[in-house]
């Protein structure tokens, strides 16, 4: 169990946190979500006692990180920063850390087996890739086999492969009742991974809940007829916002409305005895309610956001043939 | 470096023989001098963690950042203690033949013992020194070159200039705790104080130095 609340932090001028409030429960994958620079990291660095916050509290398991008891089997962390000499192997940095928390060195090639290092594990960590240091982080977080993980951007650095690896291994940590808690700004890396979100923006609480509920409030559905103006008109008169799609060379088009429910579409399309060659709900994106809620301020993550505000790389040069 | 220099310049035709039982024993005690070593090696291990980027995990391992600072402070010490105890045996087994060859003054037993205590008292204190003076500079490369800048040039300035002044920092104390050098010797605190000024030197650095990573964040 996880509890932040009203927490604040300023950096000088800059405030890095302003009154943020949120859990993460036994059993689930929290996604600790927002753009760069929204403040995920320095909440992390406070639950971990790294940072001292302004005001407000972080208590993992009901206490602030320096008192826990038995810390090393109760928490574990991985922080994108924490850092390594890179002249020692893997499994002479594991035993590092394992010795300074206290913890037997039997753990050590046990962890090394659980996110898949074995085969490097005399190897010196130097020579490590980004997506391998990550897994050396996950490791070091396991050492104590602890019932709360914190891991900040830990799909970071993967490749597809270990995503769905780590998306894996994730889910079979939480299913054995621990609390987890990722923080990520790829959205659609985390998507399928987290049953919890929590979206902060410039330092400020977005949103809080269950994924299911987040994604289901933008909800649309998809329809294709013969007679898309009529259909249209009628559902505009039932106050559903209609956009259209692509028109077919039958003379059938299909559009996207929103503001109303799927089997209210069927109806009043049965009332004007227009027929429907499809319907279906479109499930939005986490990327797109993402967008949504923290008004677009996420920027170059969204194609459209990216085309918005990029110049057109070859303006110039059409504009050159052109005189 | 610096014995083998001035025991066979006390040697060479021409220059006046080591007589002063004084000098003598600066001579024995010299190999304090090289305690720079000793505060290099306290910076380094400090900083080193920052530089890396280990401290995170050794915060997140014991969140209690005093003990760290104090564990590093203990081991460092003892380190020093060890290295100058070191030191101190090599020079009286080196220079004791070599300046009875040359006709120099034997340095009495109670110098030798002097030499015995204060050469590795001096490496303890500077290894602390550094690995405080590391825990408030944090970046390895910056704290470096203050300490060597403020050791071989400006502190050996006002020891040689100011002795009225230089005599009260951690350089003049060091030389005074080795006697001194004969021509001066007016000018330098006694030994006992000088050693005594120094530990103090080496509590208001580890107090100052656990003050500031007590309050300052890990980012």
């Amino acid at each position: 169990m996880i509890e932040i609340s009203n927490l604040s932090k300023r950096f000088g001028q800059v405030h890095a946190l302003d009154d943020v409030s949120w859990t993460a429960s036994p059993g689930r994958v929290t996604g600790l979500l927002g753009p760069n620079g929204s403040g995920k990291t320095t909440t992390l660095r406070i639950l971990l006692g790294l940072v001292a916050p302004t005001s407000g509290s972080a208590k993992v398991a009901s206490h602030d990180y320096c008192d826990i008891p038995d810390r090393a089997r109760t928490v574990g962390a991985a922080l994108e920063s924490s850092g390594f000499k890179s002249g020692r192997t893997a499994t002479n940095h594991l035993r590092w850390l394992s010795a300074a928390q206290g913890l037997p060195d039997s753990r050590v090639p046990a962890v090394v087996e659980l996110v898949g290092l074995s085969h490097v594990a005399r190897r010196k960590v130097g020579s490590f890739s980004l997506g391998m240091r990550q897994r050396l982080a996950l490791a070091a977080a396991m050492l104590g086999d602890p019932a709360i993980l914190i891991l900040d951007e830990p799909a970071n650095g993967l490749d597809p492969e270990g995503i769905a690896w780590l998306r894996g291994f994730l889910r079979h940590l939480s299913s054995e009742g621990r609390t987890v808690v990722i923080s990520s700004h790829v959205l659609s890396e985390v998507q399928q991974t987290v049953d919890d979100v929590v979206i902060v923006d410039r330092g400020r609480l977005v949103t809080s809940g269950p994924l299911g509920e987040l994604l289901g409030s933008g909800g649309r559905v998809r329809l294709e007829t013969p007679e898309p103006i009529a259909v249209a008109n009628a559902l505009r008169s039932q106050g559903a916002t209609v956009s259209f799609g692509g028109r077919a060379t039958d003379g059938s088009g299909s559009m996207e409305v929103s503001g109303i429910d799927r089997r209210d579409v069927a109806r009043i399309a049965l009332s004007i005895g227009i027929p429907l060659y499809q319907l279906s709900d479109v499930r939005p994106e986490l990327e797109e309610a993402f967008l949504h809620l923290t008004n677009g301020s996420a920027g170059p993550q969204h194609p459209n956001i990216t085309n918005a505000t990029m110049p057109d790389p070859l303006a110039h040069l059409s504009g050159g043939t052109q005189s | 470096m610096n014995v083998l220099a001035l025991v066979f310049a006390a040697g060479q035709p021409g220059l006046p023989l080591l007589t002063d039982p004084a000098a003598v024993a600066a001579v024995y005690g010299s190999g304090a001098q090289a305690s720079v070593v000793a505060l290099v090696m306290g910076i380094m291990a400090m900083t080193g963690e920052y530089r890396s980027q280990t401290i995170t995990a050794t915060f997140l391992a014991e969140p209690h950042r005093g003990r760290v600072v104090a564990a590093k402070m203990a081991f460092f010490g003892i380190t020093g203690l060890i290295l100058g105890a070191i030191v101190a045996l090599v020079i009286l087994g080196l220079a004791a033949p070599l300046m009875a060859i040359r006709h120099a003054a034997a340095i009495s037993a109670t110098d030798a013992a002097e030499i015995l205590l204060a050469v590795p008292l001096a490496y303890a204190i500077y290894a602390i020194l550094g690995v405080a003076f590391g825990a408030l500079v944090r970046h390895q490369v910056a704290a470096l070159v203050i300490a060597l800048l403020w050791v071989l040039i400006v502190e050996s300035l006002i020891v040689t200039f100011l002795p009225g002044v230089g005599r009260w920092l951690p350089g003049g104390a060091l030389v005074s705790m080795m006697h001194g050098t004969p021509e001066s010797a007016g000018d330098h605190l006694s030994p006992p104080l000088a050693g005594l000024l120094l530990v103090c030197y080496a509590f208001v650095f580890a107090g100052a130095a656990t003050r500031a990573t007590l309050r300052r964040d890990i980012t």
